[in-house]
This record gives C-alpha cells, structure tokens and sequence, in this order.
C-alpha cells in the first residue's frame, strides 16, 4: 500500500534524508521547511501521515497538528524533536506519536505503523 | 585642686610675755600664729585646726606639758604633729627623756636665741606645707588615676563593643557572600538545564541527519568491507553522542516523579557506562556486588538514574588514582524495600561537615567543581520514592552512601512525616 507522507522540518538536511528514507522505502513523500507551507498542502492533497519536527519557527509542531487535525481529520501524525522530555509530553497532548532524535530508519518505521493503525481506529474526538 | 591649707604654729605658754615674745620672732614664719595659755586651751585649737608645729611650755599650772603633749599625740588627727618642748635651763636629763617619751621631736631652752627659734619653727612650717603639697599630689594623682581607670574601662568597654560589632559585620558579610556564591550555583545549574536543552535540540537535529545518512549507506554497502565497517563505527559513535546529550538532558530536568517497573541493576549498570570512561582515565576500579534475581521495583528511571550519577559522581570525586568504588544492591529481608551502597575508599567527610552534606547548596569540594546540590537533590528523590539515604564515612578511610527505597514508592505525604527518616545521617 502506498501511504502518502508529508514530512516538516526546518532542517534541510534532515528534511531531504527522511524524505529520501520514505522514498526507498516505496512511499510517496511530500517534504516542506515550514508549517505554513504544510497547512497549504494539507488543504489540496490528501494525506495519509503528516510528520512534523517539534521546534520550528512560525508555526510549531503541535500547533501544526492540531490545525491538521481541523483540516484534515483522517491525517496521522507523529511529531519528532531532539528536544526529548518536554517535547514527548507536548505530542502526547496534541495526540500525536512521538519519536525522538536522533532514530534509526526501523524506529521511524515502526512509529510510522503504529499511526497508521491508530488512523482507522475511530477517533477520540468522534 | 584643694586649697593649701595655712600653715598654723601654736604657741603654748602660761605666761602671756612669754607667748609675746615667741609671737615677736616668729612673726612672718608660718600663716598664723595661735596663742594657748593652758594645756586645755592647746588643745581646743588642735580639735579646730592643724598645726605645723606646737611649741609647748613644759611647766605650767594645771595640765603641764608632758600631759598636753600625750593628750595630743593621743588623737588621731594631731598625732604627728610635732611638738617643740620650751623648758627652762637646768631641765633634768630625765625630764628630757620624759619629754621625748611623750611624743616631742625637739627642745628649746629658755631664755631662747631668736634666731634659733625662728629656724627651728620655719623647718617645721616647711616640711609642713611639703607635706601639704605632697598630700595634695597625691590626691591629685589618685584622681588622675581613677580617671585614667575608667577612661580605661571605657576605652576597654568601646573595644570589646567594637571587636563585637566588627565580628557581627564579619558574620553577616560571610553570609552575603554564601548566599551570592548559592545563587551564583542556582543560576549555573539553571544556565545548564537550559543549555542542555538548546544543546540537546542543536546536536540531536545534525545528528539525525548524520545517523539516517550512515544507514542509508550501510544498507547499500555489502557486509565485511572496510567502508561497511567504517561506516558502523560512525553510526556507533552517533549514538554514544546521543547517549550523551540524552544523559545531560535527564540530568538538569526536575520533574513530578513517573513511576514504572524499574530494575536497579540496569540503571546501576546504565549510569556506570555514563562514567567509566571517566573513571578510566582517573584510574578509579570499580566493583558490582549485585544480589541476583531480585523483582523490579517501582520508581522513577530518570530520578533514580540521576541519583546513581551523583553520588558515582561524588565517589570518583572523593576517590585519588588506584582507588575502588564499590556498588552494592540486595533486598531487604522481608523484601519491602532494597538496599543500594556506594562506597569508595576516598578521602572521606569530616564529622563536622557530615551533618550538613545533604542540605542544599553545601559543598566539601572546592570552589566551582560543586554546585553543592548533588546530595540534596538525591534525598530529595528519595524523599519522593519513600525511601532514605544515610551517609557514613571516616576521613582518610571513605565514604559509604546507603540507599533504602521502597519496592512500593510511597511518596512522603509531607515534609515532618520524613524529617527523622531524612535526618539519619549516621555519625
């Protein structure tokens, strides 16, 4: 099954690998550097997963979520940070999976199945 | 200063020519001249006044001279006063010898030579007012004594008031200067929270980049070739680093306590990776005494880690070169609690400082290589777990930390009900 991702981060260089990562790993991917940018995306495209960095100028991570989750209710979201315990906390409050840098491609994988699985349990918020 | 007193000669003689005459010559020797016809009447000017001499008529009606002068002498204010005998030529040797028994300090024969008269009375009246003076001296002195005395005391009494004032000054400018140096670590320990954090999210993010990039490399590099085993030693040291920043970050976070199933050996054996490579390159061994097969307990990972970090921390600090620490966990008997040493073979606590080592912001180590809330933070973790901590240690021989905590944490409900429990530091 091809999952549609759209990956934010304010770090080029990470933003290309993770895309990059996806990409092999047969998904299609989406990559932008700012919030902003992914609500405009959110707003035309479907999208399956939405992985987000935490710290971002603008528009932060959880923000972002929370708007997507507004927007776009069937998007799944994991938010990812170097930032670890304050930012756990605040993912787990926008309802979002949480995955900590620096992660190994399986750890990124394995986070990704469980918010897919997640998407087609009925939502909390009905 | 007292006024001098007169200089007072008393003239005793029953027949009035003679007190003329004497009165005659010795006009101008002494201040005053008193006139007596009788013993009785001697001595009622010697109840009023001194005198600087008496010149006494030995023979006369009534009381003669012998008795006047014993009389005299008998009194205490005219008891040195000198006395000069007036006889008549032929005086008996015996008379004489009488004379000087009561109390006379010279004899005058009569009919006197005038000069002689006056001469002798004017010694009399000079040592008189010497006396007078040197009296007056004295007093003086005396006075200037007691003054300077309590000049003195006083002086004294400002002293000991102002080395008491300087010595409460001193106080309080030693505590300002704690309490700077208290704040100053407050600060430093923040500024390293917040430095870890910024730390954590500016490396953690180049770090990602890096570890995603080395496995996208190894995964198209075939096993067992030098660049696959390069690549391997980059993605273990990318993780060493995240380790790192990861252990920085537990380390300054203070937050309510997340209790899950944690097993001490583990955070024991996680928090000696965290310093082995220190205790290495200190040359500092170190020895697990772990009891096996003991259950998981509940308490927080991250706490109980940071506590393991600390008192590691302390022991390596306190320990020289070829020193051994010691860890050491077993359960309690009756299996409610287990029991955590550390112990190193250090240079100790003395027993005066021990008492005070968990309070907060006391250090033993030297300026800037403690922030003094090592210890304190531990028992206040402890604290939270239910559990206590107690220090025993013997300078010169070590230090050994022992922690009891709780399978079941049961936070303390308040700060008195764990006041004894905290207080145990052993002697």
């Amino acid at each position: 099954m091809t999952v549609r991702m759209l990956i934010v981060d304010d770090e080029p260089e990470l933003l290309e690998v993770m895309g990059e990562v996806l990409a092999e790993l047969g998904h299609e991917v989406i990559t932008v550097p700012t919030a902003s940018r992914a609500l405009e995306v959110l707003a035309h495209t479907p999208i399956d997963v939405l992985i987000a960095d935490v710290v971002m100028p603008g528009i932060d991570g959880p923000t972002l979520v929370r708007q997507a989750r507004v927007c776009s209710p069937s998007t799944a979201a994991v938010l990812v940070s170097g930032q670890v315990t304050e930012a756990a906390d605040e993912a787990e409050r926008a309802g979002a999976f949480f995955l900590a840098k620096p992660f190994k491609v399986s750890a990124l994988v394995e986070v990704l199945e469980r918010a897919l699985a997640r998407r087609h349990l009925p939502t909390r918020d009905g | 200063m007292t006024p001098r007193p007169k200089a007072r000669v008393l003239l005793v003689d029953d027949r009035q020519e003679n007190l003329l005459a004497m009165k005659a010559v010795l006009e101008g020797v002494a201040d005053e001249l008193v006139l007596a016809s009788s013993g009785v009447e001697a001595l009622r000017h010697l109840l009023d006044h001194d005198f600087a001499a008496v010149l006494l008529d030995v023979v006369m009606p009534g009381m003669d001279g012998f008795e006047t002068a014993t009389l005299i002498h008998q009194r205490e204010r005219s008891r040195h006063t000198p006395i000069i005998f007036l006889t008549a030529i032929g005086t008996t040797r015996d008379e004489v010898a009488r004379g000087y028994q009561a109390g006379c300090v010279d004899y005058l024969l009569k009919p006197f030579v005038p000069g002689i008269l006056r001469s002798k009375v004017e010694v009399f009246v000079e040592l008189f007012r010497l006396r007078a003076d040197l009296q007056d001296r004295l007093e003086r002195e005396a006075e200037l004594n007691a003054a300077l005395a309590q000049k003195n005391e006083t002086l004294m009494r400002s002293e000991a008031e102002q080395r008491r004032l300087g010595a409460a000054l001193q106080a309080r400018n030693d505590e300002l200067q704690a309490m700077s140096r208290q704040l100053w670590h407050a600060a430093k320990l923040a500024a390293v929270g917040e430095l870890a954090a910024s730390l954590a999210h500016e490396i953690n993010n180049p770090l990602a980049t890096v570890s995603l990039r080395v496995e996208m490399l190894l995964a198209k590099e075939p096993a067992g070739t030098p660049t696959s085993h390069a690549l391997r030693v980059v993605a273990q040291e990318v993780e060493r680093m995240s380790r790192l920043v990861m252990s920085l970050l537990q380390f300054s976070r203070q937050a309510p306590p997340e209790l899950t199933e944690v097993e001490l050996r583990g955070e024991v054996a996680a928090t000696l990776e965290l310093v082995q490579h220190h205790l290495r390159k200190v040359g500092i061994h170190v020895t697990q005494e772990i009891e096996p097969g003991l259950p998981p307990l509940r308490a927080d990972r991250q706490k109980l880690r940071q506590v393991f970090l600390n008192l590691l921390t302390n022991a390596a600090d306190a320990t020289p070169r070829d020193g051994r620490i010691t860890v050491r966990i077993r359960g309690r008997a009756d299996g409610s609690a287990h029991i955590v040493e550390i112990e190193d073979t250090g240079c100790g606590i003395p027993p005066e400082a021990l008492p005070r080592v968990t309070e907060a912001f006391f250090t033993t180590k030297p300026e800037g290589k403690g922030t003094g809330l090592g210890l304190s933070i531990c028992r206040r973790i402890l604290r939270e777990h239910g559990g206590t901590l107690e220090i025993t240690s013997e300078v010169g021989r070590g230090t050994r930390v022992t922690l009891i905590l709780p399978v079941v944490a049961q936070p303390a409900a308040d700060e008195s009900t764990t006041t004894t429990a905290e207080g145990a530091v052993a002697p």
